[in-house]
């Protein structure tokens, strides 16, 4: 664990803060040094920190990889991102469980609220969900950039949550015919996805969980590597069902992305905003990253 | 957010199209809109999202027009700005940009603000103009709120 270099190298950190960070949350951080790329091996611990990291360096971190946690000292709630990468790391049943309380704010004294909770099951909702997860932030009064963000990310999430998370089953072109027919498409009633709008004092998280737990988180981070790499149009889809770029959008809008998949149980994929900063700070490319797949 | 509508009008020469709603995988965008017209005109101000399905369908729908056909983008919200900018292709090579907001915010009373840049006012080719004395409504001073190195860059194309 080479913490001393964070001394050398970065003038943003403080070296007695990580020491006690590493105590307090009982896991080594993992400094590393600006744009460079280090090799990565199964015994490399998992949490990842790191200063003014852009999304070409991100990705290619994470590319091939279904574990592992980046958290930028720029990209706001630093420790809260931590604490995060701990408890995934530690404990990533309770992530699972209990996402909200995981990723926002866990100080007692401000604890997040969800703003919005629904089970669904068809794409025909996905309208409804939209409309009321503007509702409930404008009720809050956020500014309308951080709305159509929120809304972005809502709708790839709902849409992704339909179209691929039965994908397990082996019956995807059943969906895909059914958005060619305009016809809803309906998730399998005895399993379920839940979308949860929530914040606290500093972010909005929007969040989606299902029962199928199909994610394939390396060939997520493939993905998204792709995306950023060749470019949005030369890496769309344009044939039928989805068009292959919402994850790379939610990624690109959020300031931190969560993706936890226990195998054929859960899957959890979140993003979170800075509700208070301005849109020019927080368009930063200075993102937070946690996956895990157990 | 209500269903995705598109209306037409024929304005001298021109063919204006109103957008209005969310464009997503239920959008009805047909190439057909485009036939036996000469100047294409697009008003985007009433588009309330896109999401990835959309952003396929609009690459798709335009390129159903021909390079002769000149088309012209007014009115861009910031969402469409963004697409402009991140997926090559969504302005096609006979598009312009006539006209597009950019958001103005005040750190102070948290509001923020659309302004309209037009073509010949706030900005000709990629040289900007912004208006340097936007208010809020308690007469603050806004700034800027893009980074204006991404959100102006499709103007240098």
């Amino acid at each position: 664990m080479k913490i001393k270099s964070v001394l050398e190298s970065q003038d943003s950190f403080n070296y007695d803060y990580l020491k006690k960070l590493e105590i307090k949350y009982k896991t080594p951080l993992i400094q590393l040094e600006r744009g460079k790329v280090p090799p990565l091996n199964e015994n490399t611990s998992d949490l990842f920190i790191t200063s003014q990291w852009e999304i070409k360096n991100i990705l290619k971190i994470f590319r091939n990889r279904n574990r592992g946690h980046l958290c930028q000292f720029e990209s706001g709630s630093f420790e809260q991102e931590i604490y995060s990468s701990t408890l995934m790391i530690h404990q990533p049943d309770e992530f699972l469980i209990h996402p909200v309380q995981t990723i926002l704010n866990h100080d007692k004294n401000n604890s997040a609220e969800i703003l919005f909770q629904i089970q669904f099951a068809t794409m025909k909702e996905k309208n409804t969900l939209l409309e009321e997860t503007t509702k409930a932030l404008q009720k809050k009064n956020h500014t309308s950039t951080v709305v159509s963000q929120s809304l972005l990310i809502a709708d790839e999430l709902i849409t992704n949550a339909i179209l691929n998370g039965p994908k397990l089953y082996n019956i995807p072109d059943q969906y895909l015919e059914n958005l060619e027919n305009n016809t809803p498409k309906t998730l399998d009633p005895s399993l379920k996805a839940e979308f949860i709008l929530a914040q606290d004092e500093n972010r909005i998280l929007i969040l989606c969980r299902d029962d199928y737990g199909s994610l394939d988180v390396i060939r997520l981070m493939n993905r998204l590597y792709d995306c950023n790499k060749l470019g949005l149009s030369a890496s769309m889809r344009m044939g039928t069902g989805g068009a292959g770029i919402g994850s790379y959008l939610i990624f690109n809008t959020g300031s931190s992305y969560y993706v936890g998949v226990k195998k054929g149980l859960k899957t959890v994929i979140g993003s979170t905003l800075h509700w208070k900063w301005s849109h020019k700070k927080r368009s930063s490319e200075f993102k937070n990253i946690h996956i895990f797949q157990i | 957010m209500g269903q995705f509508q598109i209306e037409r009008q024929q304005l001298g020469q021109k063919t204006l199209f109103t957008l209005k709603g969310p464009i997503d995988e239920d959008a009805i965008l047909s190439g057909d809109y485009f036939k036996n017209i000469s100047e294409i005109e697009l008003d985007l101000a009433q588009i309330q999202s896109i999401n990835s399905c959309g952003i396929r369908e609009w690459i798709k729908w335009l390129s159903h027009t021909q390079s002769s056909q000149k088309i012209t983008f007014k009115n861009c919200p910031k969402l469409i700005v963004d697409q402009i900018n991140m997926v090559a292709g969504f302005l096609p090579v006979n598009g312009v940009v006539e006209s597009f907001f950019v958001p103005y915010f005040s750190e102070d009373s948290g509001e923020e603000k659309m302004i309209l840049f037009r073509r010949g006012f706030e900005f000709d080719g990629s040289n900007i103009q912004a208006p340097d004395n936007v208010k809020g409504t308690s007469g603050e001073l806004m700034e800027m709120d893009v980074i204006e190195s991404k959100y102006f860059n499709f103007l240098k194309k």
